[in-house]
């Protein structure tokens, strides 16, 4: 009784929804006001976008005609509950509420399953503009999965060798748990290692395709088709959407924090060093979001979809699979 | 001259028939091609005759008594039709099977039992003479054989549909009457029937005749046993269900139905037909496909219920669930070729359905390329049969003592039976074939023919051979190729807009993964393949069905056109969206558990390879779920176009099977404990000894499919409870507005809602552009089989080259 009610509290409250919430709205505005700076403006308070979906609950519920109702209505919901569970999967000042074997490629399905939130969005609304919006996040979808796909591979191969090096012989049935990637970090975080580099990078650069941030915003393209797949949400249907995106920001950053330096600074299970470590970790992501969120996006103009996709198809690619080679050249 | 034979006349003989068979493919008259054909056949008779063991004086002998009862059948319903229709000419003869249904029957009927196809027991006596080429190691008169088959099936096959699957536009005054001519040849037909049934009497007769002129033993191989009731029930069936529908055709439907079902309830509950006494891998095997007839027989009730020429679909419906049903139980290599050929024929009829010019040659096509596989399949049965001196039974069989290299029997074993189950680079036949055919023929192709190779490569490969101690190489090389058709078919899927072609490509593309799991040999890898297989059954059955569903309802197939069918067709589209994310290998469903199995295989190999195939089968699910987010969203999502306003929900009576097999993806999908107790026991009869069954469990409970997505519908839930409580300020009414359209709205304007859907070929323009110009990259490799097409075209008028065009040329940046 007690192991659900704790697990009930790690999905609503910490990590999951309520702590996701907040800290990612943060994340969304820290980053508006430095982006606004950067361009020399003023920019909003940090809490704005915590007012912005106090605003956006209590407006009217307008449907599209034609929308598909059901759908239209549970697709906000997806991309929240993609990202939660997938939060489940990662430790935060305490072991991961969720972890089981194979746990990185749930976590690669649940990653794809924050952008198909917003596609199935986008194509329940019956509008064009959003239609058109879902085909150009599928195809940037596409073209950053490959190296994604890539990139997971290195870091599970890079953690199963260490593990086969340091610990005991491996069954022939492995276990690919995220806990088997921290452990394998023990010694050295992959970061240290001038192996996974490129690997690292290419996720950095996988970033703002995945959160729709400047140079890769074509999804919502203001100036094409009118934000895309989100143009018929309005109201309450709008404020889940946003929120769903601020808090896939705190979960792609987390998951980079964990694939390359995990560990909090402080040994130990009191209340005070999971506080500790919690914020570390956030930090850590906040730095992740910084570097490729923040710095980037206030930096370049929008590419047009196609260069986005040659764009995706080549230079992460290309590193990615740099980084596997190097890996599988010292391990096999 | 025939005391000892000789190989130099074995190939005379097949020499001649190629010869002859040649000619006749270049015949544009009836009468001309059947007489060539007949010289052709006494090739085959000399080859017999003048084999080198005395196995193929027997099957020399049993071809001359064959040879005089079908060619005369054929020649007399030639004749008739002929003196009827007052003219010879092929092409002036199209569709005649309209008007003059005994005629053409009876001829159809004479030639598929020329091809040794024969509905009522195809004939021993060919392969007998190819088990004695196979004796006497003449290879090259094999070869020469087979080719001269492949002629002969091509202008027959080519004749029949001509005759019969066409529409016709001739004279209306044409009729059968009750002609001497005609009872003459139904009396033959009787007689031709009667030598099929009566196999073993005629090869008795042979066998006294060629001991007269060839003295000494003669021990003919034991290549086929008497067919159980669970075949003899549905073999029977669809006999009787051609003549009830004949007469009664309501009753007709019901009896499809029940006899469809038999072979699924003798094979759960019988005791006789239990796992024990037949074997895991042959029980499992065959109730998937039993119950997947079953299903869409149930479903072809429905969708066929307005569509012409019902008798002849539901004869050879019920003839393939025999077909397969005793392939799934056989126990020896000759009963499982006799069902693999009655598969061949019943599927190629059942294609034929549409009766349109490119569904008869997609189907002649597929029927050459299956046709080939099975003369490379039975090269492989007759030498591993051979070493065990003419017994083929399964239990007997070993890899040993063959008269050609192991490697090279798994090579011929592959390629016959890849053909079926669609591995590059034999796939070729797949996509035109599925298009054209109707949904519910495509579904079975899908589902249930794929997996009937699956067993032959299971059960050959492992059992038989003993691959996973020995072939490391080959089984490398052949997880290669199953990496490169699944992205090879994903690839061709993002560019198309018809719906049966895009489920045919992915199909491809899924039995790549079937294939790559059982290639890796492992313990994983195999139970990874053959649960995806299973689960293939299911969601692209599923998908198949939906798509017929659609194309009933609204008349269209091509994605341009459809859209925003979601509010109309709510039941279908619950399925397709389920069978969707299935495919896509989208957790909870099933597809993400076998493809999660075969991904860890990959990596468990441990070596680079393993790695990279690992790699591409996760970029090919990527694919996958790209293309069908497309999929659904142009046919289901969006705007509604005029045309489509008054689609409907199909009949409750297709709806059930849909619901049936939704239902199974999600339950395999959270619960994969149950097939995969089975799975376990298959890997056990393999001989997979790394593995007994409560392992692979322990491993698959730890991966908590059932835990992951309780937890998603609790937090789901809790949520949506969490947020209306957190929003109650707002109105409970919501309000519906028109869509924006960037300040114009749509009615002034005249614009139509089908203008405004975004159709199939615009959804990802950048993607298309690029695989299309990666094809077109590698178009060149298809100039290689151009002069097979010149050849096997021979007899055809000439038809005036037009290039498709759907490169678009211009970078489009939507």
């Amino acid at each position: 009784m007690l192991q659900v009610l704790e697990k009930l509290f790690n999905l609503f409250v910490f990590p999951g929804f309520f702590f996701m919430a907040i800290i990612g709205l943060y994340f969304v505005g820290i980053h508006r006001k430095i982006v606004a700076r950067i361009q020399r403006r003023i920019g909003p308070p940090i809490d704005q976008p915590f007012k912005d979906f106090a605003k956006l609950m209590i407006k009217e519920d307008v449907t599209p005609q034609g929308a598909a109702k059901g759908l239209f209505t549970l697709a906000p919901y997806i991309t929240i509950i993609g990202v939660v569970i997938g939060m489940m999967f990662i430790p935060v000042g305490i072991p991961a509420p969720l972890d089981t074997a194979g746990a990185f490629l749930v976590l690669l399905y649940l990653i794809t399953a924050a952008a198909v939130g917003v596609m199935v969005a986008g194509s329940a609304s019956s509008s064009p503009y959003a239609a058109v919006g879902v085909s150009r996040e599928m195809a940037l979808v596409i073209a950053y999965d490959l190296s994604l796909i890539v990139i997971f591979l290195t870091v599970a191969v890079k953690a199963v060798a260490i593990e086969t090096a340091t610990g005991g012989a491996a069954a022939d049935l492995l276990n690919f748990s995220i806990n088997s990637i921290v452990s394998a970090q023990a010694s050295r975080p992959f970061i240290l290692d001038w192996t996974m580099l490129p690997a690292l990078l290419a996720f950095l650069m996988i970033i703002p395709a995945n959160l729709g941030l400047a140079p890769f915003d074509v999804v919502e393209a203001e100036t094409e088709i009118v934000e895309g797949p989100m143009i018929e949400f309005s109201g309450y249907r709008l404020a889940l959407l946003q929120l769903g995106s601020a808090m896939k920001a705190f979960f792609i950053c987390s998951v980079v924090v964990v694939f390359f330096f995990p560990g909090g600074i402080v040994a130990g299970a009191g209340l005070g060093s999971i506080v500790i470590n919690a914020i570390w970790h956030i930090l850590k992501a906040w730095v992740v979001y910084f570097l490729a969120g923040t710095l980037v996006s206030a930096s370049f103009g929008r590419r047009r979809v196609d260069q986005a996709v040659k764009f995706y198809l080549t230079v992460p690619l290309v590193l990615s699979i740099l980084s596997l080679g190097l890996v599988l050249a010292k391990v096999g | 001259m025939l005391g000892t034979g000789s190989e130099l006349f074995m190939l005379v003989g097949v020499v001649w028939a190629l010869v002859f068979e040649f000619m006749a493919l270049r015949q544009k008259k009836m009468m001309q091609l059947l007489i060539f054909s007949t010289i052709a056949a006494v090739g085959y008779i000399i080859a017999g005759l003048a084999a080198e063991t005395a196995v193929g004086a027997v099957g020399g002998v049993a071809e001359i008594v064959n040879f005089v009862a079908m060619r005369a059948l054929v020649f007399l319903a030639a004749a008739y039709l002929i003196s009827e229709a007052k003219t010879s000419d092929i092409n002036e003869l199209k569709g005649i099977g309209k008007v003059m249904p005994v005629t053409t029957s009876l001829l159809a009927f004479g030639v598929i039992a020329i091809m040794g196809l024969s509905p009522f027991k195809g004939s021993l006596s060919r392969v007998l003479i190819f088990y004695s080429a196979v004796e006497s190691g003449s290879w090259l008169v094999l070869a020469v054989g087979f080719i001269a088959l492949i002629l002969q099936a091509c202008y027959l096959l080519r004749l029949v549909q001509k005759l019969i699957f066409a529409p016709y536009e001739g004279d209306a005054s044409v009729k059968e009457t009750a002609s001497f001519l005609l009872f003459l040849a139904g009396l033959v037909a009787i007689g031709v029937a009667y030598l099929g049934v009566s196999g073993e009497h005629i090869l008795e007769f042979a066998k006294e005749q060629a001991l007269s002129f060839r003295g000494g033993e003669i021990v003919l191989p034991h290549l086929e046993s008497e067919w159980p009731t669970l075949v003899m029930i549905p073999y029977l069936g669809a006999f009787a269900v051609f003549l009830l529908g004949l007469v009664l055709p309501a009753l007709r439907n019901l009896a499809v139905f029940l006899i469809t079902l038999a072979p699924v309830v003798y094979l759960i509950f019988d005791p006789n037909w239990g796992i024990s006494q037949i074997g895991a891998l042959q029980w499992f095997f065959a109730l998937s496909m039993a119950a997947m007839v079953f299903l869409i027989a149930t479903y072809s009730i429905g969708f066929m219920g307005r569509e012409k020429s019902q008798g002849r679909f539901y004869f050879w419906l019920v003839y393939l669930c025999a077909s397969l049903v005793g392939l799934g139980i056989s126990k020896s290599l000759g009963d499982f070729y006799a069902f693999w050929e009655m598969m061949t024929i019943s599927s190629y009829f059942l294609a034929l359905q549409r009766e349109t010019e490119e569904a008869r040659k997609a189907a002649l096509t597929y029927f050459l390329a299956a046709l080939s596989a099975g003369f490379l399949l039975l090269t492989g049965i007759l030498t591993v049969g051979l070493a065990q001196n003419g017994n083929f039974a399964v239990e007997a069989l070993n890899g040993v003592n063959l008269q050609l290299p192991a490697t090279v029997v798994a090579i011929l074993f592959f390629i016959g039976l890849g053909v079926k189950a669609e591995v590059f680079p034999l796939y070729g036949w797949v996509p035109k074939l599925y298009e054209e055919s109707l949904a519910p023929v495509s579904a079975l192709f899908a589902s249930a023919l794929s997996k009937a190779a699956i067993i032959g490569l299971l059960g050959v490969l492992f059992i038989i051979l003993g691959a996973d101690a020995q072939m490391p190489g080959i089984r490398m090389a052949v997880a290669w190729l199953g990496a490169l058709t699944m992205i090879l078919g994903v690839a061709g899927a993002m560019l198309q807009s018809d719906m049966q072609k895009l489920l045919a490509y992915h199909s491809i593309s899924q039995m790549g993964y079937v294939i790559t799991g059982i290639a890796l040999g492992s313990a994983l890898g195999v139970a990874g393949g053959v649960f995806h297989a299973i689960n293939h059954m299911l969601f692209k059955g599923l998908l198949f069905l939906c798509a017929g569903a659609v194309f009933m309802q609204t008349g269209s197939k091509s994605l341009d056109k459809l859209g925003g069918l979601a509010r109309k067709m709510p039941v279908t589209t619950f399925a397709v969206v389920i069978a969707a994310f299935a495919i896509s290998g989208v957790p909870p469903f099933n597809g993400f558990a076998s493809k999660w199995m075969i991904y860890q295989a990959g990596i468990a190999e441990g070596t680079p390879s393993g790695a990279i195939i690992a790699a591409i089968a996760m970029i090919a699910s990527t694919g996958t779920l790209a293309s069908f987010i497309k999929f659904i969203h142009t046919a289901f999502y969006g705007q509604l176009p005029e045309e489509f306003a008054d689609a409907k929900e199909v009949p409750f009576i297709m709806q059930l099977p849909m619901l049936i097999l939704a239902a199974l993806c999600t339950l395999f999908g959270v619960v994969p404990q149950i097939p995969l107790k089975f799975i376990g026991m298959i890997e056990a009869q393999i001989g997979l000894k790394t593995v007994n069954p409560e392992s692979l469990l322990g491993l698959v409970q730890t991966y908590n499919a059932g835990w992951i997505a309780f937890v998603i519908l609790v937090f789901g839930v809790g949520l949506f409870l969490l947020l209306g409580i957190f929003s109650g300020g707002r109105q409970k009414v919501g309000r519906e507005v028109p869509i924006y359209a960037g300040g114009k709205e749509l009615e002034p304007n005249n614009f139509g809602t089908g203008d405004i859907q975004i159709g199939a070929i615009n959804f990802f323009p950048t993607i298309h552009y690029l695989l299309e110009e990666f094809f077109h990259a590698w178009s060149f490799l298809g100039a290689i089989f151009a002069p097979i097409g010149k050849v096997l075209n021979a007899g055809e008028d000439e038809k005036v080259e037009r290039r498709g065009h759907n490169v678009t040329g211009v970078r489009e940046t939507l």
